[in-house]
């Protein structure tokens, strides 16, 4: 293989992992172009969306070549992202032999991620001080944060078997909404609006909506109104849940 | 006074627990927290004198971005690991709320006049990071070449 095809592999799987990681995406072009130009290619092209990237560039023999990857959707893994970062940034300033760069992007991706008992106690902590943010009283921590674990533990299967995120969302909406409904009929709890938002910030992909906004506002539109899309369409289906659960149980809260 | 420290202190927390799901690790997650409440304090220093949401929710975007490019240079990180955790306290959860209300109920009025001030919302704190970057971008540039002069 030429030094080239080595290089542009590399680009294009980095940018994957970055964009993979939660990067934005001008950020991850700014990146790739970096690379390419740290090893002297010229006339370098990038194209990318949140799905899809391509990169071609030129050698210093006029050689021509280009690469394309596909994205999985996007899962958030910032301590992931800063060894991408700096793996980047080490491979600009030193530019090691091209044929070990794969090696290296290996190493900076095999990060371990928190176990599921301590990502359940950040959704926890997240959840619950947003619950007590929008007015929660006590109580309605206790409710949100018994919702929050069961949302979790319903989360994980369901994610394991590649169920679609918008079937996900439905069904966890329907049925935290419900407890808190069956809460307020009980008497336990009063203030829906502080339980039902903090829910739905577990599964409003908050970071996506800000960043769709940024690439619009950046020139990167079409990414940016694809991005914004995919959130209205989540967005819509904690919604539809929430309905759900209001046409059934709706008589035991009044809106 | 006490309710705001209270918020302040929730806030912090809550950027904490968000930086754990974002799996930030090690001493970088109480920088982030710390993001988030100070987020919060102009948040509300904002909210107090600025009767727009649109502006005082992109002039904390504002506070959120600097703090995390000024940490993210201290410490050789990027500045996300610290601007997704910070950004916790800006996003509009009543008017999400509102919004859902008004979609479940049909309620147009409601669904359109509390959709349009969350789009606007985001937008504002959209722009807060677009202000930011750019400005940071070219404090870069300028010291650089100064530094190579």
């Amino acid at each position: 293989m030429k030094d080239i095809e080595y290089i542009l592999d590399f680009t294009v799987h980095l940018g994957r992992e970055m964009l993979f990681a939660g990067a934005n995406l001008e950020r991850v072009n700014e990146t790739m172009e970096r690379v390419c130009k740290a090893y002297g290619l010229h006339e370098v092209s990038i194209f990318s969306l949140s799905s899809t990237i391509s990169v071609s560039a030129k050698d210093a023999d006029g050689d021509t070549k280009s690469r394309q990857v596909s994205v999985p959707g996007a899962a958030i893994h910032l301590d992931k992202l800063r060894r991408l970062y700096n793996v980047a940034h080490k491979i600009c300033d030193e530019t090691p032999s091209p044929d070990k760069l794969q090696d290296m992007l290996y190493e900076s991706v095999m990060v371990p991620s928190y176990n599921k008992w301590i990502e359940m106690l950040g959704f926890l902590i997240a959840i619950t001080t947003l619950c007590r943010i929008f007015g929660g009283r006590w109580q309605e921590v206790i409710v949100v944060a018994l919702s929050t674990v069961i949302a979790f533990w319903i989360s994980r299967p369901l994610a394991r078997a590649k169920l679609n995120r918008i079937i996900t969302n439905i069904i966890n909406m329907f049925i935290t909404t419900a407890i808190f409904f069956f809460t307020v009929w009980i008497g336990f709890t009063t203030e829906m609006m502080a339980m039902l938002t903090s829910m739905s910030l577990m599964f409003i992909p908050g970071v996506p909506l800000v960043n769709s906004m940024r690439n619009i506002l950046c020139g990167n539109e079409m990414n940016g109104i694809l991005e914004l899309l995919k959130v209205i369409l989540e967005t819509l289906t904690i919604c539809f849940g929430v309905f759900i659960a209001y046409m059934l149980f709706g008589r035991w809260y009044t809106w | 006074m006490v309710e705001n420290i209270e918020l302040i202190v929730l806030s912090f927390l809550a950027s904490i627990g968000f930086a754990i799901v974002f799996q930030v690790r090690g001493k970088d997650l109480l920088v982030a927290g710390l993001g988030g409440a100070i987020t919060r304090l102009f948040y509300i220093i904002f909210m107090a004198f600025i009767p727009y949401r649109i502006l005082y929710a992109g002039l904390a975007a504002i506070v959120a971005a600097f703090y995390a490019e000024l940490v993210a240079s201290k410490k050789k990180t990027p500045a996300t690991v610290f601007l997704y955790p910070s950004i916790i306290p800006l996003i509009p959860g009543d008017l999400i709320y509102y919004t859902m209300g008004g979609l479940v109920l049909s309620d147009t009025e409601t669904f359109t006049r509390n959709g349009i001030d969350c789009l606007l919302a985001l937008v504002g704190i959209a722009v807060g990071f677009v202000v930011a970057s750019t400005i940071t971008f070219y404090i870069r540039k300028f010291a650089f070449n100064k530094e190579s002069h």
